[in-house]
């Protein structure tokens, strides 16, 4: 009883918990919350240990030592801007089932929650300058040649994911295709209907992405913030981000 | 990959043969072959998923069988009855369909057997089974866990031989810490459940003079004074002598070294035999029934007014050996020194002068007046209290004739002084009287509730004879004997066994029994050797089912996976047929198939692939199908 109470108390010792979030979380849309496990120890592997996060428990069999293993899941938060994640714990019943030994985890990570796309009519405005964002046939889209392939990344369409790709690794795998060449549009927030900044952001969130989904360099002019057109991941994530935080420095400040 | 329900359901056999084993050549001929085709056939059910009881069933043969074995137990003949019993609710549980606490159910019942098994027969391949059986079950609960948290895991052989790694620590460092404390605990001086519940009781010790009077009321404490291991005693012999008091001073009764005396002869029953385990005291007097003839276990010297005193502190828990006569008279066979034992108190009231005087010029024998002594205090009619006490200047007259209560010292002290006033030596002995006697562990258990005084009178026939006035008080029947017996319901009749268990075993287990259990483990291995044929070759036999079934599992796990071994011989089929060229490092089963253009290839590839892709193992019909196209191929 004593040796399997020493051995349960190591198990919990000298590990860490990491979280992998994805590149875009969405305000109440469920979402893959990547957890790493890492085991910091010389000599004995981390076994039969479960993680909880927001009431959901992941259960990890065997890490060995000095490695770490990856698993995810499924987490929902609320409201847009500057989220923390929820708490961890770890348990486990480690090695006889006579005591569940648990411990809580310390990870205070942040992360930008975006407003959840609502769709809205389709409102264009054409960048009269067309100075900015002009594309170039390299740049990521849906429509053009395969560019490369990357790790999937969350708010990819089902049509990019490389099936045979993905199916000889452990991830999924997307194909980057060209965008094919348009017109800059500036997204402003003011003109987009609806009766509140709320459901206007969330408008904007969906129109950012399916515009970018369609190959269109999108901008955005929110008050005194106006960002260039541009396309691909990057821009949608500066996009969003700013949708995200906007409005929420003027109330703190 | 390994699926950790397989490992389990393995488990459960080798603990259910390990446990077993010593107990085959005991089993009824009709149960033998039963349980020896229960353990492969519990197995093969296990892996098939398919039981031949439904539970109903399994119930019903569960409980006649244990009524059946209850029937057979007898007061002469337990273990045998109660090892069949759950030897047939193990089979049951055997070949039944498993879940996560049958499989405990099953590692308890094992090792009740093994456990049961030494009360039939002990021998020191009890060992050998005992450390399979713990590295076993330790196993088993390892994966029993691993089962309970995800009941379909499946781990790599590398992951499980980690975890069988660690699984092999636990018992491996109990047995280590199981020899270590074999040393540590006979040195231990307490109860090791005790750090639960600390004690805070102190030393206890006898009052080492006697004055009546001093207290308005006393109050026996409950707190154990030692324990006597021995026969039931009758009444009147439950004295138990620890110290004399022979001499006057100031008002007190006081201990004076006695001057010498003859030699001391014992004329009594037969003597009896005590163990006595005293709690650790302040003082070194040594608890004897009265009269010891001798006392072993400690080293001590011996007075000659028969006290024992060790010449060692008695702080410690300890054990020694008392042989005495209970209710014997002591013959001094020279002169005793009457002057010393006639001495008086400077004060004594004018009225017990009277009473004295009269006995003394009564008669000139000893026993007359002994007799009109043990008269006087009947007409008395004194009461033995603990509360109410005579006090004053003078406590003893008011006994005697004003108040007519008291406890022992004021009857043993009355006494006392009448006798040497009257011309009878005496000398005040105390002790203890009674204690209560657990059936339970054998022995009698004294408390501190039951510390006595009485007397002893030098008769006429120059033997020192036991007199306790306090029995003449009127209500001695229900005080004095009675006084702890409320003390001992059964359940603290239990828990003391429990604590007398551990001292006797434990406590004061010495380096000396430690070695000679060492030895008889050595000669019974040597007499193992020698064993007959027709009683070893159950042993023989279970042992080296013991071995196969380890050895089986043993090559089961190393053996490669069903999957595995399809893949090998789709590849090696392929080759055959369409030779070594088609087989490229990198090239997948799909692949394959539509470069070999073979409906056969490209059907095993779905299912092997429909199975390998979702992480689960390949079912027994998918199984069959792929036999199938790997014959068509």
């Amino acid at each position: 009883m004593s040796v399997s109470g020493v051995l349960g108390k190591w198990n919990l010792d000298r590990i860490d918990l990491r979280y992998l979030p994805p590149d875009e979380i969405y305000d109440g849309l469920p979402t893959l919350l990547g957890i790493e496990l890492v085991n910091r120890r010389r000599w004995l592997p981390i076994f039969l240990m479960e993680v909880i996060v927001a009431e959901h428990t992941v259960f990890f069999p065997l890490v060995d030592l000095g490695q770490s293993r990856q698993k995810s899941v499924e987490i929902t938060l609320f409201g847009r801007g500057c989220q923390q994640l929820p708490a961890a714990a770890v348990r486990s019943r480690f090695p006889v089932n006579f005591f569940i030994r648990s411990k809580g985890m310390i990870i205070t990570q942040d992360v930008t929650v975006f407003p959840t796309p609502q769709a809205c009519a389709d409102l264009r405005q054409v960048d009269p300058g067309g100075g900015q964002g002009t594309l170039q046939n390299w740049q990521k889209g849906y429509e053009g040649d395969i560019n490369r392939i990357s790790d999937y990344q969350g708010g990819e369409p089902l049509k990019a994911i490389h099936w045979k790709l993905t199916a000889r690794h452990d991830r999924l795998k997307v194909k980057e295709l060209s965008a094919a060449t348009r017109k800059p549009v500036i997204l402003d927030l003011a003109e987009l209907p609806g009766p509140g900044l709320e459901l206007r952001l969330r408008h904007a969130s969906y129109l950012v992405t399916r515009w970018l989904r369609d190959g269109w360099p999108v901008g955005l002019k929110a008050g005194s913030l106006e960002l260039a057109a541009g396309v691909g991941q990057r821009q949608k994530l500066l996009l969003l981000q700013a949708l995200a935080h906007y409005g929420q420095d003027q109330k703190t400040t | 990959m390994v699926r950790i329900k397989r490992l389990l359901d393995l488990f459960s056999g080798v603990v259910a043969l390990l446990s077993m084993g010593p107990v085959l050549a005991y089993l009824d001929r009709l149960l033998l072959p039963v349980v020896l085709l229960a353990i492969p056939a519990g197995y093969w059910c296990d892996r098939r998923e398919q039981y031949p009881l439904p539970t109903w069933l399994a119930t019903l043969v569960a409980l006649s069988g244990m009524f059946f074995y209850a029937l057979q137990i007898t007061r002469a003949e337990v273990a045998i009855p109660v090892v069949h019993a759950m030897v047939v609710l193990l089979t049951v549980r055997l070949l039944t369909p498993k879940a996560g606490r049958d499989y405990l159910q099953i590692f308890v019942l094992a090792l009740f057997i093994l456990a049961g098994s030494s009360l039939i027969h002990l021998e020191i391949s009890f060992v050998v089974y005992l450390v399979l059986l713990v590295f076993s079950v330790t196993l088993g609960l390892v994966f029993l866990t691993v089962y309970v948290t995800d009941q379909k895991l499946v781990m790599s052989r590398q992951d499980l031989m980690k975890l069988v790694k660690v699984g092999f620590v636990i018992p491996a460092i109990s047995l280590l810490l199981m020899m270590i404390f074999f040393v540590v605990l006979p040195r231990t001086r307490h109860p090791l459940w005790n750090f639960l519940n600390p004690s805070d009781k102190g030393v206890v010790g006898l009052a080492e003079t006697v004055q009546p009077g001093s207290f308005a009321k006393i109050s026996g404490t409950k707190e154990l004074a030692f324990r006597a291991e021995g026969p039931e005693l009758a009444p009147e012999d439950r004295y138990w002598r620890a110290l004399v008091l022979n001499q006057s001073k100031e008002g007190r009764w006081v201990r004076s070294d006695p001057p010498g005396e003859g030699a001391p002869r014992i004329e009594g029953p037969a003597p009896v035999i005590f163990m006595i385990y005293p709690e650790p005291r302040s003082d070194r007097y040594l608890m004897t029934l009265d009269r010891a003839t001798l006392v072993t276990g400690v080293r001590h010297e011996q007075t000659v007014d028969q006290m024992y005193i060790a010449r060692s502190a008695l702080d410690r828990r300890f054990r020694f050996e008392v042989r005495a006569s209970p209710g014997a008279r002591l013959r001094v066979a020279g002169n005793v020194n009457r002057e010393f034992y006639l001495q008086t108190p400077a004060e004594i009231s004018q009225r017990m002068r009277q009473v004295s005087a009269d006995i003394h010029d009564g008669s000139i024998d000893v026993t007359v007046r002994i007799d009109a002594l043990a008269e006087f205090f009947r007409d008395q009619e004194l009461s033995y209290a603990e509360d109410d006490l005579p006090s004053g200047p003078d406590p003893i007259d008011a006994f005697l004739f004003v108040n007519k209560r008291g406890y022992c010292e004021f009857f043993a002290s009355a006494y006392m002084t009448l006798a040497r006033l009257a011309g009878i030596p005496a000398r005040l002995v105390g002790g203890y009287y009674g204690g209560d006697y657990n059936p339970m562990g054998g022995y009698y258990l004294v408390t501190e509730a039951t510390a006595h005084v009485w007397v002893e009178v030098l008769a006429g026939d120059n033997s020192w004879q036991r007199i306790d006035p306090s029995q003449w008080a009127t209500n001695a029947a229900t005080t004095l004997g009675a006084r702890d017996r409320d003390q001992l319901s059964a359940l603290r009749q239990l828990a003391d066994s429990l604590n007398y268990h551990w001292v006797q075993a434990v406590v004061v287990f010495d380096l000396g029994q430690q070695m000679s259990l060492f030895r008889e483990a050595g000669d019974r291995l040597r007499s193992l050797r020698t064993l007959r044929a027709p009683d070893g070759w159950w042993k023989v036999a279970g042992g080296l089912l013991v071995g196969v079934t380890l050895l089986a599992g043993v090559l089961s796990l190393r053996r490669k996976s069903k999957e595995a071994r399809l893949l090998e011989e789709f590849r090696s089929r392929v080759k055959k047929r369409y030779g070594h060229e088609v087989l490229s490092p990198g090239s997948g089963l799909a692949e394959l198939g539509d470069q070999l253009d073979n409906e056969n290839c490209r059907e095993f590839a779905r299912i092997y692939y429909g199975a390998i892709f979702r992480d689960r193992l390949l079912t027994r019909p998918e199984r069959v199908r792929l036999k199938g196209l790997l014959r068509r191929i």
